[in-house]
C-alpha cells in the first residue's frame, strides 16, 4: 500500500511539473462531482460554492432582477441536483452547469415576456438597483456628482440591454461580463462557436447604436 | 484605412468586429500579432483600438461581484431547504435505490441462473460468521461457551483465519456432508521486470487492477516502453484508464517513443478528447518538441476546439513551425 502511495505521489509529482494548477483543479473537482454522485451532501454543497457565485452574477446580468435572479439560482440548482447522476464527464462541469443556468434563465426571460406586468421600463428600473449595476456607487471614493452619473449610465446601459434578443443578451453577458470563450458559450447555448461570436457582434453593435456617447 | 492583413480596405464594421474580438482574447496567435503591428504602425487604427476598448469598459467592469455577497447568502440558504425538502421524500427510495443498484448484477443472474447466486452468498455467511467470532474474541467473550453449541470453534481458528481473507466459494456434499471452501491463495513473487513471467503480470496489472497498482506497475514497465507489447498497453492506458494519474504516468512512459505513428496517434486522440487539462498539457509538450507534417491536420482541427489558452497556444506554435494555416475561420 506505501508503494501505492508513493507511486501515486511520484505520477502526481510529474504532472505538477507541466499542469500542476489545472491537473489539480481538475482532479479535485472530479473527485467532488463524483462524490457527489454517491450521494455525498458535503460534496454537492462544496460544488455549489465553486460555482454559485458565477450562477448568480449570470442570472442578475441576463434577468436583471433580484427576485428573478434568486428563481434562477434555485432552480438551475435544484437541476444539477437532480441530474447529476446522469453527468458523465463528456464536457467540463462548468460547461454543462453554465448550459443549465443559461437556459433556466432564458425561461425566464420567456414567462416574463408573457407577464404584462414587466414591462421594459420596469425592468430597466430593477437593473438600476441591481447590486451588480451600483457596485460602483458605493465605493469609498465616489462623490455624489460621480455616483449619479453612474447610476444614469447603469441605467442607460440597462435600457440599451434591453434592446438586444434573450440569446444576445446571454452571450454578451458570458463574454463581456463572465470572460468565457465564445466556444464554451457555444456549447453552454447549445449553438456553435460561430453563432455565438454572430450574436457577440449583433449585441455589440446594438449596444453601441443605443450608447453611442458612453465611455470610459 | 487597411485591415490587419494590410491588403484591402476593411469595412469598419468589420474591422471594429475583429478589434472586439482582438480585446476579447479571441484571436489566434498569428492574428493577435497582425493587430498588434497595425496598432503600432497605424494611429487611425490605435485610435479605432482605443475608442472599442473605452466603450467596452463603460459596458461595465467583467465579474463585479462585491455587493453580491448577501444575495449569494440568501440564495445559499434558500437552495439548501429546497434540496432539504427534496431529500425527505427522496432518502428512502434513494436508499433503496442504491441498494437495488448495488445488488443489481446479481439479481439479474439469481433470475436465470440461481447456482452462481448461491457460492457468494455462501462466502458471504462465512465472512459474517468470522467477523462475528472475531468480534467475540475481541469483546472479550468466551468462545468456549458459544463455540459448542455452533461446533464451530476450530473452523475459525486463528491459524485458518489468514487462508479464509480470499474466499470465492463453499460448497457443501449434502451426502458425504464435507466441505470445499475454494479461496485466492496469498502469493509475493519477486524478479527483475524484465523477466517474462513477471512482465505478463504487469501487463494483467495495468489493464484490470485497483490505481494505485495500475501506477506501479507501469512505473516498472516505462523502462520497457521499446518492446511492442508494452508500448501497446502504455497506449491503451494513455487512452482508456478512468484515472487521470494512470493515465499521466502511461503519457510520460511513452515520451522517448514520441517519433513512432502509433504514440503520435495515441497523444493526439487524448489531446481531442482528454478531459483533464493537464493530459492535454502534456501531450501538446510533447508533440511540440516533436513536430512533423502529420500533425497539421489534426491540430489545425484541435485549434478550433480547445478551451484552454496555453494548448491553444502551443498549438498555433506548431502549425506556425509546419507554416500550416490556422484554419480558424
Amino acid at each position: 500500500m506505501k508503494k501505492d502511495n508513493r507511486a501515486v505521489d511520484v505520477a502526481k509529482a510529474e504532472t505538477l511539473a507541466l499542469g500542476r494548477d489545472a491537473f489539480q483543479h481538475g482532479e479535485a473537482e472530479r473527485e467532488l462531482i463524483e462524490a457527489a454522485q454517491r450521494g455525498d451532501e458535503g460534496a454537492f454543497s462544496e460544488l455549489v460554492r465553486l460555482y454559485d457565485r458565477s450562477v448568480l452574477r449570470i442570472a442578475l446580468r441576463i434577468l436583471r432582477s433580484q427576485e428573478d435572479a434568486r428563481d434562477a439560482y434555485q432552480e438551475a440548482f435544484l437541476k444539477v441536483y437532480r441530474k447529476l447522476d446522469t453527468f458523465r464527464f463528456q464536457c467540463r462541469f462548468h460547461t454543462w452547469l453554465y448550459r443549465i443556468a443559461t437556459n433556466v434563465c432564458l425561461d425566464h426571460l420567456r414567462r416574463r415576456k408573457a407577464r404584462p406586468e414587466f414591462t421594459a421600463l420596469e425592468a430597466a428600473e430593477t437593473a438600476g438597483r441591481s447590486p451588480l449595476n451600483v457596485a460602483s456607487d458605493s465605493k469609498p471614493s465616489g462623490s455624489p456628482d460621480r455616483m449619479l452619473v453612474n447610476r444614469e449610465a447603469s441605467e442607460r446601459i440597462a435600457r440599451a440591454m434591453e434592446t438586444l434578443s434573450d440569446r444576445e443578451r446571454v452571450v454578451f453577458v458570458l463574454r463581456h461580463y463572465e470572460g468565457m470563450r465564445l466556444r464554451a458559450i457555444g456549447e453552454a447555448c447549445s449553438i456553435s462557436e460561430d453563432s455565438a461570436k454572430q450574436c457577440l457582434f449583433r449585441a455589440t453593435r446594438k449596444l453601441r447604436k443605443e450608447l453611442h456617447d458612453v465611455r470610459a | 484605412m487597411s485591415g490587419p492583413e494590410g491588403t484591402a480596405p476593411m469595412d469598419s464594421e468589420i474591422l471594429r468586429q475583429r478589434v472586439r474580438l482582438y480585446l476579447y482574447g479571441e484571436l489566434s496567435l498569428a492574428e493577435r500579432h497582425e493587430v498588434e503591428r497595425c496598432r503600432a504602425e497605424d494611429p487611425a487604427f490605435r485610435a479605432l483600438v482605443e475608442d472599442e476598448e473605452s466603450f467596452l469598459l463603460a459596458l461595465g467592469e467583467p465579474q463585479l461581484d462585491t455587493d453580491i455577497d448577501g444575495l449569494l447568502e440568501e440564495c445559499r440558504e434558500g437552495l439548501g431547504r429546497a434540496v432539504a425538502m427534496q431529500q425527505r421524500p427522496q432518502r428512502v427510495a434513494g436508499a433503496l435505490s442504491r441498494i437495488r443498484r448495488a445488488l443489481g448484477p446479481p439479481a439479474v443472474a439469481i433470475a436465470g441462473h440461481r447456482l452462481v447466486w448461491q457460492p457468494a452468498l455462501a462466502a458471504l455467511l462465512v465472512a459474517v460468521g468470522y467477523w462475528a467470532g472475531s468480534s467475540n474474541l475481541r469483546t472479550g467473550l468466551r468462545t468456549a461457551e458459544v463455540a459448542p453449541s455452533y461446533g464451530l470453534t476450530e473452523s475459525f481458528s486463528a491459524d485458518a483465519s489468514p487462508m479464509l481473507t480470499g474466499v470465492e466459494t463453499v460448497r457443501l456434499d449434502p451426502v458425504g456432508g464435507q466441505v470445499q471452501i475454494v479461496f485466492e491463495e496469498r502469493r509475493i513473487v519477486t524478479g527483475e521486470s524484465s523477466d517474462p513471467f513477471i512482465r505478463g503480470m504487469l501487463l494483467n496489472t495495468v489493464l484490470g487492477s485497483h490505481a494505485g497498482a495500475r501506477l506501479s506497475s507501469l512505473e516498472a514497465l516505462r523502462v520497457h516502453a521499446d518492446d511492442r507489447e508494452v508500448r501497446q498497453t502504455l497506449l491503451r492506458s494513455l487512452i482508456e484508464d478512468e484515472n487521470p494519474g494512470v493515465r499521466l504516468m502511461a503519457l510520460d512512459a511513452v515520451r522517448d517513443q514520441v517519433g513512432l505513428p502509433e504514440v503520435r496517434r495515441a497523444l493526439l486522440q487524448a489531446l481531442r478528447h482528454d478531459p483533464n487539462t493537464g493530459m492535454r498539457v502534456h501531450a501538446i509538450q510533447l508533440l511540440r518538441d516533436n513536430p512533423g507534417r502529420d500533425l497539421a491536420g489534426p491540430l489545425q482541427d484541435l485549434v478550433k476546439r480547445e478551451s484552454n489558452s496555453f494548448v491553444v497556444d502551443e498549438t498555433e506554435r506548431i502549425l506556425q513551425s509546419l507554416g500550416a494555416s490556422m484554419e480558424h475561420y
